[in-house]
Parts: structure tokens; C-alpha cells; sequence
């Protein structure tokens, strides 16, 4: 048991971590929005909590607070996400479909030309030596794991709610859902800001656990990643990223064994996925409601 | 006459092509008002200007006497504007009875607090939408489907969902976008009959677009027909019926 522990337990916690980003991502889409915003705001929040833990001008706090300090690092990375991701929502969710893709895959990388540059963040080397709020990478699960089920069950409260069917309603027949009555701009930027604060708290949760942060975290590739957790676990679930994480993060590690050909291998179950489960992982066990 | 509806000098132009040109009438409070006229003609370009989901060129409708020329469609269908869609537009993955309740939200500004807190206002406002949407699904013979998905209806199934959902705005004014294109003629009568008795029963103005010539006639206090554009007649069923104009725009020249 300890063994497996040793071997899988940080494989378990990342599958944790990047599902946060997977559920970030899937929250705007049930909308019908497909944003690639918020690994930007996750880059944005693990700097907000790299910063927050290393420069020196802080220290007195981070001695008082001890512990506390951390739950400080993610409100001060929610505060900071809220508002620009407010700001950035108005203008970018008048667009749509793959335009609002461009708008905010523009975003994410503006905004890592911004870090590369700026002297706080590090320039490229970016910041290291973040202190640890455990002893050991797997008690990480402690932030992760209620992070995630708070955001399931945030996700869960908002599908059973009226906010939550006019999302879905946005998502079905953007015309027919203003013709409706429906602010569609407004529940689109709602739900897009909901995303990008999960994704900034996650990061804040994600710089301690990484120990070192720099601009690679919020690349486009990164984010192409956090696409595919939703797609291959299925946009319709809210289960969906989680599955779809827990397949992506432990794919290569399981075909470990296979050396060098485990990425040709890696690559086939991600076209076989596409082509035989255009409803991801989740869409295999909900069955389709109505007769 | 007390007009709910006051349209004056609409036009819409797509590049060169005049969709509607200088378009004026009113709708009377209470009145089943027809919108016929060949095929392109601009009725339904008109019901688009009409809802806000296009804006016109030119020209201001006036609702309730309140300017509503340029408003957002969501906030003229809360003002009690309601609409269908000529090629039926529901909410094809959700269920017949949530397609009812999102315009109930809509209208109750269900938010994001009250789904995340869910305090005893928010989950007043979900029983009250839910009530209402159940007596709407009964009221058009859905009932027995509510939890079904909306787009494995049949397809009278869906049209009368989509009118169900219509009246979920508590509309004063019902636009309906060919109601009964479609429909076999046993429907058409049920529908026509369907028509009225909405109207008594919620106090609606109903503006309608419909080819077919007997509904038309049977149900509508007053008629307006366009044609390219242009308003060629309005009154009542026998007067447009009679009218050369009228004649000339369906059967041509030879037989004005």
C-alpha cells in the first residue's frame, strides 16, 4: 500500500489539480462558450500566491500568519481574478464561437509576454524556492480535494438551478434564449467569471505545491490541454473533467512501460476517444433522457 | 381603438434590397391581427424588427406607447412582447417542461446568488416557475412528455411547446412566426381554436403571419399584406380579400 502510495500518490494529486482547470474550462461552456482564458488566470493567481510567499517585503506577515497565510494567497488571487475577469468578459463575450477562442487565447498570451517582463514575476528564469505548505507533495490533496468538491458542488447547485437553465438555454439557441427574455450577455460573462476565479484560486493552490512558477505555466499549449480534459471526458457533465483528467494525467504514466513508443500509444487513445466517443468518457454513462 | 402596437415608417434595407419599406400600422388591444403576403415579402424581417432581433433602418415601433425602436429582444419580451419562430427555435436538449421555465427565470431575474446560496427568496421564485410551467406544458397537451427532451417531439408537439413557451412571458402581445405551417388540416382547425381561447383566457393581442388563406380569414379581426416590402392593404378580411391590389400581388396582373 505505501508503495502505491509512493508511486501513484502525486499522479492522484495532479489528476485533482488539473481537473480544477478542467471544471474552469467547462463552466463558460455551459454557456456555450468556449473560453481559453482560464489558464491565464490560473498563471495570474499561482503568481499572485509566488509572490505573495517569496518577496521579502512580506515576510513579516508570512511570520505572524503562519499557516493562514495561504487561504490569504487565494483570496488575494479571487480579488485580483473577479474584476479582470469581469473586464475582459464584457468585451470578449460579445464574440463568439471560435472568435471568443482567438479574444482570449490573445489574452493568455499578452498576458505572458506581461510576466516575461515584468521584474516582480521574475522575467523567464520566474520564481522559485515558493515555501511549501506541507512537508509532503501528496497532503496537497488538503487544498485540491476540497477545492474540488466545493467547485462540484458550486457546479452542481447552479445545473439544478434557474441561473443554470438559462445558461443551458444560451448554450441550445443563443437567439432563442434572448427572444426569451434572457440577458445572454450578462449570464455569459457570470458564467465566464466563475471560471476564471476557480482558475485563479487553483493556481494560488498550485504554486506552493509546484515550487517554482514562470510564465510556461500559462501557455497555449497548456490551455489546449485543459480543452482536451473537457472534450474527452465530455462538455455535456460536469464530471466530464474530472474523467477526462484522470485519463489524460495518467495515461503517459501508466504506459510508462512502453517506453519511447507510449506517446504513439498515448496519441491512438486520444483519436480513438474523438472518433468513437464524441460525448466524452461522461457521455458513455448518461443515458439520453426522454424516449 | 386602443393600440397596443404602434409601428410607423419601418423599413429595413439589406444593401440595395428594400426588405421592408415605410411600413405603418397599428394593433389594436384584444385583436387577432393577421400578416400575410407572398413569400419574401418581408413579414417575417418585420416580426425580426418588431422583437429587436434586427434593428430597422428606419422608423420606430412604438409597444404599450413606449418607444421600444433599438432595445434589447430580451428586454422587449420582458416587457411583454412574446414570439415563435417560423422554423420552430426551442431549446432542443432540455426537457419540455425546462424550456418553459426559462423564460419563467428570465422574467423572475433568477440569478447567480440565488443559485449558489439558494436562500428562501431564490427557491420561491424556482416552486413558482415550476407551478407555472406545469400548468403551461398541461394547457398545450404536454403534460404526459414534460420530462422528455424537447427535440424528440413530435413535430405539432413542438410547435404548441413553442407557443407554451411563449406564454411563459405573460405576454400582452403573442407574435406568431406561420403557427400552423405543417400542420395537417384536423390541426388547423384545433390550432385556430387553440388561438382564441388563449386569447381570452391570458387577455392577448395576437399578431400572426399565416399562408394559409381560410385560417386567415376565419380568425383574424384585421389584415395587413405585404408585398417586396410594401404595405399594399390593411382592414378587414373580406375588404383586403377584395381589394385589386391584393388580388394582383397573389395571382398577378391578368387577373386584377
Amino acid at each position: 500500500m505505501e508503495d502505491f502510495i509512493a508511486r501513484y500518490g502525486f499522479l492522484f494529486v495532479t489528476i485533482l489539480q488539473q481537473a480544477l482547470l478542467g471544471l474552469s474550462f467547462y463552466l463558460p461552456l455551459m454557456a456555450g462558450q468556449l473560453s481559453l482564458a482560464g489558464i491565464g488566470f490560473y498563471s495570474l493567481g499561482g503568481y499572485v500566491a509566488a509572490v505573495m510567499g517569496t518577496h521579502p517585503a512580506l515576510a513579516p506577515w508570512r511570520d505572524s500568519l503562519g499557516f493562514l497565510f495561504f487561504p490569504l494567497e487565494w483570496l488575494c488571487a479571487l480579488a485580483l481574478s473577479v474584476p479582470l475577469a469581469l473586464a475582459l468578459g464584457f468585451p470578449a463575450l460579445r464574440l463568439r464561437g471560435i472568435y471568443l477562442a482567438l479574444a482570449t487565447i490573445a489574452f493568455v498570451q499578452v498576458l505572458g509576454v506581461v510576466v516575461l517582463n515584468l521584474p516582480l514575476a521574475g522575467g523567464a528564469v520566474g520564481i522559485f524556492g515558493i515555501p511549501q505548505a506541507f512537508e509532503s507533495r501528496l497532503a496537497y490533496v488538503w487544498f485540491f480535494g476540497p477545492l474540488l468538491a466545493l467547485a462540484l458542488l458550486l457546479v452542481w447547485r447552479v445545473e439544478r438551478s434557474g441561473f443554470g437553465r438559462m445558461l443551458f438555454a444560451i448554450r441550445e439557441d443563443e437567439l432563442a434564449a434572448r427572444a426569451m427574455g434572457v440577458a445572454i450577455t450578462w449570464r455569459k460573462v457570470q458564467a465566464f467569471v466563475l471560471g476564471c476565479a476557480l482558475a485563479g484560486v487553483a493556481g494560488a493552490m498550485s504554486a506552493p505545491f509546484l515550487n517554482t512558477w514562470n510564465a510556461r505555466q500559462g501557455t497555449f499549449d497548456a490551455s489546449v490541454a485543459c480543452l482536451a480534459y473537457v472534450l474527452i471526458g465530455g462538455a455535456r457533465s460536469k464530471w466530464g473533467p474530472l474523467l477526462g483528467a484522470a485519463l489524460l494525467v495518467s495515461l503517459p504514466e501508466v504506459l510508462r512501460p512502453l517506453k519511447d513508443s507510449r506517446m504513439i500509444l498515448n496519441g491512438l487513445v486520444l483519436v480513438l476517444a474523438c472518433v468513437y466517443m464524441p460525448r466524452g468518457i461522461a457521455g458513455l454513462f448518461s443515458r439520453r433522457k426522454g424516449s | 381603438m386602443n393600440a397596443i402596437l404602434r409601428v410607423q415608417d419601418l423599413s429595413k434595407a439589406f444593401g440595395g434590397l428594400m426588405a421592408v419599406s415605410s411600413v405603418s400600422f397599428e394593433v389594436a388591444e384584444g385583436e387577432i391581427f393577421g400578416l400575410i403576403g407572398p413569400n419574401g415579402a418581408g413579414k417575417t424581417t418585420l416580426f425580426n424588427m418588431l422583437t429587436g432581433l434586427c434593428t430597422p433602418t428606419s422608423g420606430s415601433v412604438r409597444f404599450q406607447g413606449r418607444e421600444i425602436t433599438g432595445l434589447d429582444p430580451a428586454r422587449i419580451a420582458r416587457m411583454g412582447m412574446a414570439r415563435t419562430f417560423q422554423n420552430i427555435r426551442l431549446f432542443g436538449g432540455l426537457s419540455v417542461l425546462d424550456n418553459v421555465r426559462v423564460p419563467l427565470h428570465a422574467m423572475a431575474r433568477s440569478g447567480l446568488w440565488g443559485a449558489l446560496a439558494g436562500g428562501a427568496a431564490a427557491r420561491d421564485k424556482e416552486r413558482r416557475a415550476l407551478e407555472k410551467a406545469r400548468e403551461l406544458v398541461d394547457l398545450v397537451g404536454l403534460s404526459g412528455r414534460a420530462g422528455a427532451l424537447a427535440a424528440s417531439l413530435p413535430y405539432g408537439g413542438r410547435r404548441r411547446l413553442e407557443i407554451a413557451r411563449a406564454l411563459a412571458l405573460s405576454p400582452k402581445l403573442l407574435l406568431l412566426d406561420e403557427p400552423a405551417a405543417g400542420l395537417n388540416p384536423a390541426e388547423k382547425v384545433e390550432l385556430s381554436r387553440f388561438i382564441l381561447d388563449i386569447r381570452d383566457r391570458f387577455g392577448l393581442t395576437v399578431l400572426f403571419i399565416e399562408h394559409n388563406v381560410p385560417m386567415v380569414m376565419g380568425l383574424c379581426q384585421r389584415i395587413a399584406v405585404l408585398n417586396f416590402g410594401d404595405l399594399i392593404a390593411v382592414g378587414a378580411p373580406e375588404a383586403v380579400q377584395a381589394d385589386p391590389a391584393v388580388v394582383e400581388a397573389y395571382l398577378g396582373e391578368a387577373h386584377a
